[in-house]
């Protein structure tokens, strides 16, 4: 039995700058959280700068980070690692969370509640004052390292009943609630990540803010500040602000040819 | 046509008046009547043709006499022989059947002339003559006298005339399909134009001469091809078919839900409106559009229109056209405040009053929509440039219709084309003439002034400066002058606006008048758009953001925390009226009885035992309702079963390629052999697992049964609570399907000792002839004290052993009791809703019938809640929420 080198911490490290407009203060609850080692919980719609605010967090703190997108088939074993044969060989292979738990880095558990629910108990014993790991199979028990942190994002109201985190889980973090920005500093990030022109930007996220006001007509979500950005970057790249808005924007969003009608009707209006 | 009164004249109507009171006094009457309709109206002759046709009827009886004295001056204040022939030769066919066949078919001809439809007129007496010239047996004559005129007086008055043309056609192949086609034009077919319904008409007879049935079958619409036909035939849009499309857009663009109304619903408000060419009107609350479009022959065309119309509509909502306010207009430009109060008694909106105060006020409102409207296409072209440049190539092609058919000058109607659309266009340097270049420089110096963020009191400010310049060029008319042209008749109406906003106009006031009288200033505008938007119920919240603006705008220091204590000492409710909150006494009643707490938001605490809840069944009632509604819905029926089978849990979930499990999976086995011979790493996923599938799942639907379900929904014949019963029928087929457990209940209420909790499925009820007929036996009752029939509902759920318990809450709008009204009764509700969630039991809110509101966020909390604007999406849509919330 052999034990696989952990990856090296560098390639989970973020040397550049990751582009980030703060909302408000979660940037100093973050760091007050990682102070203290208390797990975060990351709640609001899709597309609204969760994911990119961990990696801005891990690039401020120095810290690597491991990010995990949760479904319904992940199970603990992918989570904390599992044994292969290789030849006549059984190998040890370490799970995103074991390493992240050994190097220290920041573990993101993204859209946390799509894992089964099995998964969420072995994160347990790492968001409490043990700050644990137990791998069953290896029959060891893993201290983490100073300066790991999880972080999981959560998505509340859309998800199924079924789905819903358990209390036991949710009273074991800090939460930070995200919304999509004012749309001043929506129209900044639209133009700073796209390189649209600021108006294009502004239209952009004017033709965002109707949308949401449409949410209840069946939509599920808004739509994101990614979803802007995107079109903007196709309109970077030559696309018409239309043809754009259509593809990057309406037919993600829904299904429904008369709701695509009444998007058409409003990107049409704004270009 | 007015002639002299000639003595011998009156003496025949006192002759032939007592000739025929000696028979019966009513023919006396009608005759004297008719008489006095005609003299001075008609020559001589025909005054004496009248006399000498009654002393014929005479003859007959005085029932016929009574009717011809009745109808006969209408036929002859039209001087047309050929009318009067017509009218003769109809008579006598249908007096061929007896003296039963006249008075309701020629009734509705007189009715028909004296309403200025003639062509319709005579169309109905061909009908007649054709009708009643053919063999009908008794009864059947019996039953088209009733008919006939039936369903004519339901034709669509534009499209009258060419409608009794083909129901003549139509008879006279077989009398038998009168009733079909009728039923057809109902169905779809009255949108389509003369010469579509002929040709639908020619394919339907066509069938008539091997299948009577068919044919009747075609004109109907029962048949799947006449409907295809229909379709392609159609040029014209109804309003129906956009509504709900339109005001998803109004939704989007706006932020809240502007209602669309059929124009006719204006009612005598749109009297001097230029009715053909008036295709919107809009009062600040609702939009008022006509009930079909057929400009274009191209279907697409006129749907555009529609959309059009509401972009535009939407600009002046978005841009605050109807949020003129006296205040800021001193503001701006120094005017005395009172000016045109004194001339009208300080009635009407402060937009009426201002233009009350120029001579032509006519002249000044129509400048105003001159004006506002530029204001609107450049602000629209700040924002939108998209819709600034398909707004331009309607105008261009209506304005260009328009030059072309009239060459008339009238100034506003010039203005409107050069400053509110502007349009540069050589005709009307032409028909303007001299003093055109000058005037219209100075305007457009003035427009100039409009900057993008201007408000609607800038364009108030320009009819002032324009308004001697131009009255001097139009002149002072003798009469009032019909409106003046504008594309699709678009205009500002203050009277309409006035109308709608009275009541939150009044309120406002007062409110401001308070406010001032503390040292708060605040506009009397935002106030009542505030109390448009709140509907009725603002709160101190929104009135502080209100004041702390408006002190902002006028410079003036105001610091949050003493607003917040002037505000706080301010009781809202009693100012607006809102409380009546006496303790109304406990009635006999039977069922079991449950008091409650309930949340009292000013004093931040709960009230114990503050309402009274009375849980019983509701009584059956033998209606076929639950049979009626699957069997409507088969296809819909089928289709929800589809969708739920696949929630149905299988039993047992094969789970593959598996880490571990039951037994191997050969193909990962094969994998793995592979793999291993090849010296790479292999999978360590070799296993089928078995697991098993259970859904734990309770959900109890909550009704509201509140007088307002009576309400009909728009552009259709059912009341809300009807369509929701739909929906509930066709979710208890669904959840048969699932077995999830499930009850319904629903709740009204008449203050806080008198909630009723109505149960009409519960959790062990099976789905039974029982269940159907209560669920048949729901009806509108009372209020809605929602927090009471919450607190009940999830006592009743929490006692049902379940993995997620779910309360589905079914609404029309807003919790509204006597002494539970506004924020009071939302704070309640969620606390209600808080205390379930503590209880783990989710809740849902689904509003049907009102648009998105944010007040809707704070009952039941944000993304806990769907809005259904059009409640006949409910029924698809109740299984889309609840598969999305109980989806694994």
């Amino acid at each position: 039995m052999a034990s696989a080198d952990a990856d090296a911490p560098v390639s989970h490290r973020i040397t550049d700058e990751p582009y980030y407009l703060s909302i408000g203060n979660e940037v100093s609850l973050f760091e007050a959280a990682a102070r203290s080692a208390l797990p975060v919980m990351l709640k609001g719609p899709t597309g609204c700068g969760k994911t990119r605010f961990v990696e801005y967090m891990a690039w401020r703190l120095g810290r690597p980070l491991i990010t995990v997108a949760c479904h319904e088939d992940l199970f603990a074993s992918d989570l904390i690692g599992r044994y292969l044969l290789k030849n006549d060989e059984t190998l040890w292979l370490d799970g995103p969370l074991t390493q992240a738990v050994r190097m220290g880095a920041i573990c993101y558990l993204d859209e946390v509640v799509e894992a089964r629910k099995d998964t969420t108990v072995v994160i347990h014993p790492l968001t409490d004052n043990r700050r644990t790991l137990f791998i069953d199979k290896r029959r060891e028990v893993i201290p983490a390292t100073a300066g790991f942190q999880l972080v999981i994002s959560y998505n509340p109201g859309y998800q199924s009943l079924l789905k819903d985190l358990k209390q036991s889980t949710r009273q074991r973090f800090v939460a930070l609630n995200f919304d999509y920005p004012a749309a001043h500093q929506e129209a900044e990030i639209v133009a700073r990540e796209s390189g649209v022109e600021p108006n294009t930007a502004q239209a952009l996220v004017r033709l965002g803010g109707q949308i949401r006001n449409i949410r209840e007509h069946g939509l599920t979500e808004g739509a994101s500040t990614r979803l802007l950005i995107y079109a903007g970057q196709m309109m970077t790249q030559g696309i018409s602000p239309a043809d754009a808005c259509r593809v990057a924007i309406c037919l993600p969003l829904s299904d429904d040819e008369r709701l695509q009608e009444t998007l058409s009707e409003l990107v049409d209006d704004l270009f | 046509m007015r002639v002299p009164i000639h003595e011998w004249e009156v003496d025949l109507l006192v002759s032939q008046t007592i000739a025929a009171l000696t028979m019966a006094t009513s023919f006396g009457e009608a005759v004297a009547h008719g008489f006095l309709r005609l003299l001075g109206q008609v020559s001589p002759e025909q005054l004496h043709g009248y006399a000498r046709r009654l002393d014929e009827v005479r003859r007959e009886g005085a029932g016929l006499g009574q009717l011809l004295a009745a109808y006969l001056p209408a036929v002859l204040l039209r001087h047309d022989d050929a009318l009067l022939e017509a009218f003769e030769a109809t008579l006598a066919t249908l007096l061929s059947k007896g003296v039963y066949t006249v008075k309701g078919p020629l009734g509705l001809f007189v009715q028909l002339l004296d309403r200025g439809e003639a062509d319709a007129g005579v169309a109905l007496l061909d009908l007649l003559e054709a009708c009643f010239a053919l063999p009908l047996s008794y009864n059947r004559s019996i039953y088209m006298t009733q008919f006939i005129p039936q369903a004519v007086a339901g034709f669509d008055p534009l499209r009258r005339s060419f409608q009794i043309g083909q129901l003549k056609r139509v008879i006279q192949v077989d009398h038998h399909l009168a009733e079909p086609f009728v039923e057809g034009l109902a169905a779809g077919t009255t949108l389509l134009s003369a010469a579509a319904l002929t040709a639908f008409v020619s394919r339907a007879l066509n069938r008539a001469a091997t299948s009577a049935e068919g044919a009747g079958r075609y004109l109907s619409l029962a048949a799947h091809r006449a409907r295809a036909f229909c379709r392609e035939l159609q040029t014209t849009v109804p309003l129906t078919e956009v509504r709900g499309q339109l005001g998803r857009y109004l939704q989007a663009r706006l932020g809240y839900s502007v209602a669309i109304h059929d124009m006719a619903d204006l009612g005598g408000a749109d009297d001097h409106m230029d009715r053909p060419r008036t295709l919107v009107a809009c009062d600040g609350r609702y939009l008022f559009l006509p009930k079909e479009l057929g400009l274009y022959e191209q279907p697409h065309r006129n749907r555009e229109v529609y959309t059009l119309l509401v972009k535009l509509e939407a600009a002046c909502f978005e841009f605050g056209s109807f949020d003129f306010d006296r205040q800021r207009m001193h503001q701006l430009s120094g005017s005395p405040l009172d000016r045109g109060a004194a001339r009208d008694g300080a009635v009407g909106s402060d937009l009426e009053r201002f233009l009350n105060g120029f001579p032509q006020p006519d002249l000044a409102a129509g400048l105003f929509t001159v004006f506002e409207h530029c204001r609107l296409r450049l602000a629209v072209a700040a924002r939108y440039p998209g819709l600034a440049r398909e707004t331009a190539s309607f105008m261009e092609q209506a304005v260009a219709e328009e030059l072309a058919l009239d060459s008339k000058s009238e100034i506003l109607k010039l203005l409107y084309i050069t400053v509110a659309l502007g349009m540069v266009d050589e005709r009307i340097h032409r028909i303007a003439g001299d003093n055109w270049p000058l005037l219209l420089q100075w305007m457009q110096t003035a427009v100039d002034r409009l900057v993008p963020g201007s408000r609607v009191e800038a364009s108030a400010a320009l009819v002032r400066s324009a308004y001697p310049s131009v009255e001097a060029r139009r002149g002072r008319p003798a009469a009032p002058r019909r409106p003046f042209w504008t594309p699709f008749g678009r205009r500002l109406r203050p009277d309409l606006i006035y109308r709608a906003t009275a009541i939150p106009d009044r309120m406002a006031r007062r409110v401001r008048q308070l406010l001032a009288s503390r040292g708060l200033r605040v506009f009397q505008s935002d106030l009542r758009k505030c109390f448009l938007r709140r509907q009725g119920t603002p709160e101190n919240a929104d009135l502080r953001a209100l004041i702390l603006a408006a002190h902002t705008e006028l410079n003036l220091a105001a610091s949050a925390s003493k607003i917040r204590l002037e505000l706080a000492e301010l009781d809202l409710d009693a100012l607006l009226d809102r409380t009546s909150a006496a303790a109304l006494p406990s009635r006999s009643m039977s069922g079991t009885h449950h008091r409650y707490p309930e949340w009292d938001a000013h004093l931040g605490d709960y009230l114990m035992g503050h309402t009274l809840v009375r849980e019983r069944r509701l009584p059956e009632v033998s209606d076929p309702l639950y049979r009626r509604t699957v069997d409507r819905h088969t296809g819909l029926v089928a289709r929800i079963r589809h969708a739920f089978e696949l929630l149905k849990p299988q039993g047992l979930k094969l789970l593959r390629p598996w880490r571990e499990g039951d037994s191997f999976d050969y193909r990962a086995m094969l994998a793995f052999a592979v793999d291993r011979k090849a010296g790479c790493m292999p999978s360590d996923r070799l296993y089928v697992k078995r697991i098993k599938h259970q859904r734990d799942v309770a959900v109890l639907l909550l009704v509201d049964l509140s007088r307002s379900t009576a309400n009909q929904v728009q552009g259709a014949s059912m009341s809300v609570l009807h369509v929701t019963q739909t929906a509930i029928i066709l979710f208890c087929e669904a959840l048969k399907i699932v077995g999830d457990r499930f009850a319904i209940a629903g709740f009204s209420s008449s203050g806080r000792l008198d909630v009723d909790y109505l149960r009409i499925k519960d959790f062990d009820d099976p789905l039974d002839h029982q269940t159907k007929r209560r669920i048949a036996a729901m009806t509108p009752m009372r209020a809605t004290r929602m927090g009471a029939a919450i607190r009940h509902a999830t006592r009743r759920l929490a006692e049902i052993p379940a993995g997620v318990r779910l309360l589905l809450i079914l609404g029309d709008g807003f919790p509204n009791d006597t002494g539970y009204k506004g924020m009071r009764a939302i704070a309640d509700t969620r606390r209600a809703i808080q205390e379930a969630h503590a209880r783990r039991i989710y809740t849902r809110g689904i509003t049907v019938n009102i648009g998105s509101d944010a007040r809707l966020d704070e009952l039941y909390g944000r993304a806990h809640h769907t809005v259904i604007q059009d409640v006949r999406d409910l029924p698809d849509r109740l299984f889309e929420i609840y598969g999305r919330l109980t989806r694994t």
